[in-house]
């Protein structure tokens, strides 16, 4: 009932609503009559959405006259002979009768009518489908043209992981998957191709009529990829090995165990070189930045030195690139900005050399990047004046702005404003921060950026069957526990003395309730970390190594306490943890 | 179920696609014209856009431009429903981050088939 009462009073709308249209282009046409010039494309708009509203409602008789008066006004340039306006006006008196007839009753909308494809006999296809980068865009998902294949006829779909990045590189707005589809179907070539034709910049499609059944599927094409992956699922399987011999190895003799923990230890090394392929020194941003300079220095005649830091950092390559071209942009700006003219620099005391130095170290993830120069640091008032009524903002933030400039004339090397607003830009893609501050002894730049990899040499020690590595560079000493009496104060835990000063004790085992007895030769190490000072009672110390450092969170989530899960190649990893955070403000 | 915006303004064709879209369990929110149908979809998170080509204040092309502008918009599903078909209407949909065409007077059949592949 209610379907029949919904279909009527829509007739009833759309013959209302049709009215009114026909009505607008009577009087357009009155109008054309007259004389107006603006008429005729008025005109046409007006029946072209009637003609399709018609057509929407199954009216054929309506939507026929609409488009023959599109025809014949079509045709006309500007001068209509008095037959061709007869014309027209004949067609208008048609539409009118129609849509006026005392007995016109609009018809049910179609809804049955089924979707009109060119059929041929059944035949078997190949559908290649590879989605492009980019296909996601638009609220384009790949599964809808899949689907729509699988509407018409039998299909097998093949999908080609091979193209899967690392967990790590995974990045959900980029298509890594493509598909293979045999179909069977009645659908001739033309209209298998026009299903992708709305996304076919944004895929690679591939159609080809197969003869023969095709054999049983077999597994996907050889994967295309890199050989590191494949020498990586190699040294896990092998690392799996090394370990089922090692159990069976007990009570053989100590000279094959040996041998067996020399293996593994050169399986460990091969992982961290195989790793150290993949990431790259930081030292590589920095192999522009000389030549550069020099350059910069010639177009601007000023003179600087640079100064670079040697410590090994290993980054991601994406990582490096984002980096590299901050450098760059901060030297140019350094120069442009910040270095005076040797003339400059002797009137203000200053040697007519400037100075630029980069420093970096790690702080566990952190890669943390100062950049110095020592010239005339921020100048405020130029600063202040290109930001105009921006003038309340701090001057800190306003270098960064995007089109802030203040150099008159823009050259090639500074002045065109977008310098910092990149570099701020590409520090914000790396989820970094930046800060500056400055005088007028010169100007520092200090960048913090969060690794989601890297290398460094740590100290493993063992709790329970736990292993965790800390920062060399934290420990003070190492004593065996047994060497200093502990003595229990009530309500704060163990304290030990060592060398006049009262230690807090801060017990692994205990804190993590990790199972295992513990040994009576258990270690003490002193640490200092951040201006704080404890120690970590641990069962043994292990060799210290280089290890591969992964953040957490991109891989699970934020964990409070959790610097890096470490691994150097063995099967059991180790983790980073802020011992501070876990023990708590201990005093 | 989804909840629907459709766009067009032909108030007959907007009730039948209102009648077509509740009556397969849809959600339906109309709007005249391009401008409205803006406004609506800051108020309220919209799973699909279908809209007209051609109408006053805001045609097809520019509701779905403004609307892939918007963070909430980047990956709705858009689909452009319209009696023009020229190679360079279809651009210029295609260009605006339209997800999909579908040619006046469409089936409703269809219609719903189209709907329910791109809501998954």
């Amino acid at each position: 009932m209610t379907m029949t009462v919904q279909v009527a009073s829509l007739s009833a709308l759309f013959i209302e609503e049709s009215r009114q249209l026909l009505m607008q282009i009577e009087q357009g046409w009155q109008q054309a009559q007259s004389g107006d010039i603006q008429w005729r494309s008025q005109m046409l708009r007006q029946l072209h959405q009637l003609k399709g509203m018609a057509a929407s409602f199954n009216q054929s008789a309506v939507a026929d006259c609409c488009h023959q008066l599109e025809t014949q006004l079509n045709q006309q340039d500007s001068a209509m002979s008095p037959e061709q306006a007869i014309a027209v006006s004949q067609t208008l008196c048609m539409l009118h009768d129609i849509l006026h007839s005392v007995k016109y009753v609009a018809q049910t909308p179609a809804i049955e009518t089924p979707e009109q494809i060119t059929t041929a006999n059944e035949q078997l296809w190949r559908i290649d489908f590879k989605p492009l980068p980019g296909f996601f865009a638009n609220g384009q998902d790949p599964l809808h043209y899949l689907k729509q294949l699988q509407q018409l006829g039998d299909m097998t779909v093949l999908a080609d992981t091979s193209q899967l990045p690392v967990f790590a590189d995974f990045d959900a707005s980029q298509p890594c998957l493509s598909w293979q589809v045999t179909l069977k179907t009645d659908v001739d070539e033309q209209s298998l191709w026009q299903l992708f034709d709305w996304v076919k910049e944004l895929c690679q499609v591939n159609i080809t009529a197969l003869n023969e059944i095709p054999p049983p599927m077999q597994s996907p094409a050889p994967a295309r990829q890199s050989p590191l992956n494949d020498i990586m699922r190699r040294h896990q399987q092998q690392l799996a090995w090394l370990q089922e011999l090692q159990q069976a190895a007990q009570g053989l003799p100590s000279s094959l165990q040996n041998r067996l923990e020399q293996l593994q230890l050169a399986q460990s090394q091969n992982y961290l070189d195989l790793q150290k392929l993949m990431l790259k020194p930081l030292s590589t941003a920095y192999q522009r930045l000389p030549g550069l300079l020099q350059t910069i220095c010639k177009q601007t005649g000023k003179q600087a030195d640079l100064v670079l830091p040697s410590q090994p950092i290993w980054l991601p390559a994406m990582t490096l690139d984002l980096i590299s071209d901050v450098l760059i942009q901060l030297l140019r700006n350094a120069i442009a900005h910040g270095i005076e003219s040797p003339d400059s620099r002797l009137a203000a005391g200053k040697s007519p050399q400037g100075q630029i130095a980069i420093e970096h170290y790690l702080d566990g993830l952190q890669l943390k990047l100062h950049f110095y120069d020592d010239g005339c640091g921020l100048q405020s008032e130029k600063i202040l004046a290109a930001a105009g009524e921006n003038t309340s903002a701090d001057i800190h933030e306003l270098i960064f702005q995007a089109g802030l400039s203040t150099t008159r004339m823009p050259d090639l090397l500074a002045g065109r404003g977008i310098g910092l607003d990149l570099v701020r830009q590409h520090i914000q893609q790396l989820q970094g921060h930046i800060s500056v501050a400055s005088d007028n002894a010169g100007c520092a730049f200090h960048i913090s950026i969060p690794l989601p990899q890297t290398l460094q040499v740590l100290q493993a020690v063992a709790v329970a069957d736990q292993i965790f590595v800390v920062s060399p560079e934290c420990i003070i000493a190492d004593l065996p526990a047994s060497s200093l009496p502990l003595r229990q104060v009530s309500g704060r835990g163990e304290f030990v003395e060592y060398q006049q000063q009262w230690w807090p004790v801060w017990d692994i085992r205990q804190r993590l309730k990790l199972v295992g007895p513990m040994p009576e030769d258990s270690r003490l190490l002193i640490m200092r970390e951040q201006g704080r000072q404890y120690m970590l009672r641990v069962d043994k110390l292990l060799l210290p190594a280089e290890y591969l450092l992964s953040d957490v969170q991109r891989h699970y989530q934020s964990l409070p306490g959790v610097v890096a899960l470490a691994t150097n190649g063995g099967l059991q990893p180790a983790l980073w943890l802020q011992w501070q955070q876990i023990f708590g403000e201990r005093k | 179920m989804a909840v629907i915006l459709s766009v067009d303004d032909s108030a007959s064709l907007r009730q039948m696609l209102m009648i077509t879209l509740q009556n397969a369990g849809h959600r339906v929110v109309s709007a005249e014209d391009g401008r409205t149908a803006f406004e609506l979809a800051q108020q309220y998170p919209f799973d699909l856009i279908l809209t007209d080509f051609n109408m006053p204040q805001l045609d097809g092309p520019g509701l779905i431009k403004a609307l892939r502008a918007e963070p909430a918009y980047q990956h709705t599903p858009m689909l452009l429903l319209t009696t023009e078909d020229a190679p360079e209407k279809k651009q210029l949909g295609k260009t605006a981050g339209a997800t999909g065409w579908l040619r006046k007077p469409v089936d409703a059949q269809q219609l719903l088939m189209t709907i329910d592949r791109l809501l998954g």
